[in-house]
């Protein structure tokens, strides 16, 4: 009894730690990196190399003025960015960051919710998303909140379909949508060097899917919900200070969550790097560690292809980001699935 | 036992944002200032009443979302059920004819133009 | 297992075939939207189609009956004939669709891809066998209906009655779902095959709680059909769709449910027991509901197709009456009566609806001194009228005798009294239109376009059976009566 208690309050401390730790080791290299794109420096006055400004951002909107604005609906107002920040960090509680372990004769599964459910939780999570945003442009009662707020809804919601569809090809293949089960499915070679990664059993998923979490996270190039010189701030213009932030940071850790689901359904998820086996083979009990080091090693190279497209791509204009995720993504997702299908299938037989 | 220790991961997850909440509420400057209280409008007085009709296009895009939504959950077990089951022919044509109705579906979608944003 | 449901590919060739048309008008349509090879694609298609289906339903007939996907669909003669008569029901409605004004120009081909998918639902609640298929039966053909219903766009009436068919409707699919989940809870299967053996081993408490769910089941399929009380939704429906809409839901979601009805009585209530005695008196009280209520209020109606919808309630009532009986008599008096009752609306309904075209109302006065002007149409207007009323020699009449000896037959004394009171209480308002047709002097001498040669041939090709079936009536009556239902 005490050692499930321990082994609950350490997992949801760790998994809980680990992403809003990083939080502001993100915001910096954002930063930092969108200078660098930009040939210019970022902020590097605060501290050395400028690493404690995400420190001094916190500290600055935690001392701001709560405006409290009279026109907005009270209660939905402040929920809002509750609602964001909450949903986002739930997606967080059904990965894994190694495989299950034997500690002290029990057997540990590294996740915070283990269920018949694996993957999909995250998946159902995720989509809950849209309620916050929603929530937010309702409930500013403000005409460019709630047409950006509509808008966003719409685009997230267009493009779970491709994402849904890169989704069912994948389990498809691996057969089953525990995240273990893909994991294992993912780990070793063929021809000895190709490590044996979905994203290369299917590149036209990996691709619908990758399009598929920026629009999600409403980043760039989809950020029309948000964008500057259009409407403003979309349906974040009534939100200052902390509430902002909380909005913010759920931006963010969706898209660390997105990252990791990407990450385990085409590129391994914590199956070794290419090179550490050598480690691992030497010391087995350093096995948990060196999967964790590597899923967070390609998480962050995935956070960082986030930033860089960020400042490399213009911003898509709403009708075209509709079509394409309609009339474009859609199809290919389809064709994809009945292709992959038919081809499993007529190898078989 | 996994809901226990999702119930504790849920309710420190609710906790942190209150609390980031509350903090800034107690510890940021009140100030009484009328001009910050209106609704913002690129700095103009603002003009008619928040809620006004929307263009029909994004209820379509939500109904239609559901749909192909729908027809995707159908899949999913489908998917994981293909693998081990004894006969697989079946499963392959049952796939086939589901699509075929749903690419019907969403032929007519895209030809009647429903889902076409004019700029 | 899939050899298994390509072995009996040709009882269910019907279903493959509508739904092939479903398909095929669907991508006809998005090919040529805007032409006019649209229409007559879609006209040649959708005749070729639905004749089709008739032809292949006339071959099933012979067949011997079968249980097809895995046990979840029956196809015997009785549901085979109730489809025949669906068919010829959608192939009328969608006739009087391209002749009429209700429907817009742009919509008719909308019409007719929803009546086909209306008719594979009323199929798949024709042949169920499983609760799981009368509820995808009863769904499909719902939610297409409650968009045909406010196929006007412009006219406010015609979206009140799809806003309250939708409301009505889903509430009472949630009703039906609950009785069916409580049945499923006792009798611990939703197949109903081998379901009189289940019913016969229960013991009473589990009857006190079946009864109610049967009630609830009821309510579902009464909705449906329009049977009183579930009918509040009925006269608004069929008075604001576009008249060859209300056509198809005179013909189609009725046969459907009542055929469904007909298979869960026979499957069911075969054995007698205190479930049977509970249902058969439901069945009756509301039988007999149905008829005077939908008549007395019928009375004072101003408007002929409200007039003719609360006609259409008492007539599933009369239909409902001939399923007390539980026995062969009963579904060959019932199937009889739902031929007889095809062509009468069908009549009915084309001559309202060419009136109203013209002159943009349906009044009772709109039809002043009609036989002076069309001789014709207001002679098969009246022969109709007769027969609706159930005067002999006319088709009318021996449906509803068959139905009041089967009644008698098995000793339903008083709803045989109550059958023939209402029909002397319907002589009212039918004869008035006759009244007024052949007694008052015509109103204006103008031409009603729509009275042109082809549908005068057309109206008068779907008066002759029911001029012809009160006289030479047994070879119908032989086949309504090889209509028998399969008890696995």
């Amino acid at each position: 009894m005490l050692e499930a208690i321990i082994e609950i309050l350490l997992k949801t401390a760790v998994i809980l730690a680990l992403p809003l730790g990083a939080l502001p080791i993100i915001i910096h290299v954002e930063r930092r990196g969108a200078a660098f794109i930009q040939k210019r420096l970022g902020p590097n006055r605060v501290g050395p190399l400028g690493l404690l400004q995400p420190l001094a951002d916190v500290a600055k909107f935690m001392f701001k003025e709560e405006v409290h604005p009279s026109h907005v609906r009270p209660f939905f107002y402040t929920a809002a960015p509750v609602v964001a920040l909450v949903v986002a960090i739930l997606p967080l509680a059904c990965i894994p960051i190694f495989a299950p372990i034997e500690i002290f004769g029990r057997s540990v599964y590294p996740e915070v919710f283990k269920s018949d459910m694996g993957i999909f939780f995250a998946f159902a999570a995720s989509a809950l998303g849209s309620y916050g945003i929603l929530l937010a442009g309702w409930a500013s009662n403000n005409k460019y909140s709630m047409l950006g707020a509509i808008r966003a809804c719409a685009q997230m919601v267009s493009y779970e379909l491709s994402l849904s569809t890169s989704l069912v090809a994948m389990i498809f293949l691996y057969g089953s949508n525990d995240i273990h089960v893909m994991v294992a499915e993912q780990t070793g070679y063929w021809f000895g060097f190709l490590p044996k990664w979905g994203f290369f059993l299917q590149p036209v998923a990996a691709m619908l899917f990758l399009i598929g979490i920026f629009a999600e996270s409403n980043r760039l190039p989809f950020d029309l919900a948000e964008g500057e010189s259009e409407i403003v701030a979309g349906y974040h213009i009534e939100y200052s200070s902390m509430k902002f932030a909380l909005f913010f940071m759920a931006e963010y850790i969706h898209m660390i969550a997105l990252s990791a689901l990407f990450i385990i359904m085409f590129f391994g998820g914590y199956s070794l790097l290419p090179g550490m086996e050598l480690i691992a083979d030497r010391i087995p009990a350093s096995l948990a560690i060196l999967q964790a080091l590597s899923l967070i090693i390609k998480v962050a190279s995935m956070i960082w292809f986030f930033v860089w497209v960020r400042w490399s791509f213009p911003r898509f204009r709403y009708d075209q980001l509709m079509n394409l995720g309609w009339e474009r993504l859609l199809p290919i997702g389809i064709a994809n699935l009945i292709v992959t299908v038919l081809f499993v299938y007529f190898r078989n037989h | 036992m996994e809901f226990a220790s999702f119930a504790v991961f849920f309710i420190i997850a609710c906790t942190l944002s209150a609390v980031l909440l509350g903090i800034s509420s107690l510890l940021g400057q009140k100030r009484k200032a009328i001009r910050e209280m209106d609704i913002y409008e690129s700095g103009v007085n603002p003009v008619g009443s928040a809620t006004r009709q929307y263009d029909i296009k994004f209820f379509l895009t939500a109904i239609l979302f559901l749909l192909f939504d729908v027809e995707i959950v159908f899949l999913l077990p489908w998917a994981m059920a293909y693998n081990g089951a004894p006969d697989q022919t079946f499963m392959m044509w049952g796939f086939v004819f589901f699509m075929a109705i749903l690419l019907v579906g969403y032929i007519f979608v895209i030809n009647s133009k429903a889902l076409k944003w004019e700029e | 297992m899939y050899l298994n449901y390509l072995a009996n590919i040709s009882r269910y060739i019907p279903e493959i075939l509508l739904v092939g048309l479903m398909v095929g008008l669907i991508l006809i349509e998005t090919t040529y939207k805007e032409d006019d090879k649209n229409k007559r694609y879609i006209f040649i298609a959708a005749i070729v189609g639905l004749i089709a289906t008739f032809v292949s339903l006339v071959a099933n007939l012979s067949g011997k009956p079968e249980a097809i996907f895995s046990n979840s669909m029956i196809i015997d003669p009785f549901s085979t004939s109730m489809k025949m008569i669906m068919v010829l029901g959608t192939l009328g409605s969608y006739y009087l669709s391209t002749i009429s004004k209700d429907v817009y120009e742009s919509l008719k081909t909308e019409f007719i891809i929803m009546a086909v998918g209306i008719l594979i639902g009323g199929f798949i609640l024709a042949s169920a066998n499983n609760m799981l298929m009368i509820f995808i039966g009863i769904e499909t053909l719902s939610i297409l209906s409650y968009v045909m219903a406010s196929l006007k766009k412009n006219d406010e009436r015609s979206s009140e009655a799809g806003l309250k068919y939708a409301l009505y409707g889903g509430i009472s699919s949630g009703l039906m779902l609950f009785g069916m989940s409580h049945m499923f809870g006792v009798l611990g299967t939703i197949q109903f095959s081998g379901m009189a053996a289940t019913i016969a081993t229960l013991d009473k408490a589990q009857m006190l709680i079946l009864m109610p769910s049967f009630v609830l089941f009821f309510a579902g399929i009464g909705y449906k059909i329009a049977a009183v009380p579930f009918h509040m939704w009925s006269p608004d429906v069929y008075e604001g769709s576009p008249t060859p809409v209300t056509t198809l839901f005179a013909i189609v979601p009725k046969l459907a449910g009542i055929a469904a009805l007909i298979r869960v009585t026979m499957i069911f209530f075969a054995t007698p027991g205190p479930l049977r005695v509970g249902w058969v008196g439901l069945v009756m009280v509301i039988a007999a509901l149905t008829m005077t209520v939908g008549n007395i209020t019928a009375i004072g109606q101003k408007s002929v197709k409200r007039m003719l919808a609360y006609s259409s309630i008492s007539h599933a009532g009369i239909m409902l009456a001939g399923l007390v009986m539980i026995n062969e008599i009963g579904i060959r008096a019932v199937v009889f009566y739902a031929i007889t009752y095809l062509f009468m609306t069908l009549v009915a309904f084309y001559i309202t609806s060419i009136v109203q075209d013209k002159y943009g109302n349906d009044h009772f006065d709109r039809f002043q001194g009609l036989i002076y002007r069309y001789p014709f149409m207001a002679v098969m207007m009246t022969v109709v009228m007769l027969s609706l009323t159930g005067l002999p020699p006319l088709a009318g009449f021996v449906g509803k005798y068959n139905i009041i000896v089967a009644l008698i037959n098995s000793r339903n004394f008083t709803l045989a009294i109550i059958l023939v009171l209402n029909s002397v209480i319907s002589a009212y308002y039918y004869l008035k239109i006759v009244r007024l047709m052949t007694l008052k002097p015509q109103e204006s001498n103008e031409k009603i376009e729509g009275f042109g040669f082809l549908n005068q041939l057309i109206i008068v090709a779907m008066t002759v059976p029911v001029l012809t079936l009160g006289i030479f009536w047994e070879n119908v009556m032989a086949f309504a009566g090889s209509a028998k239902v399969f008890i696995q």
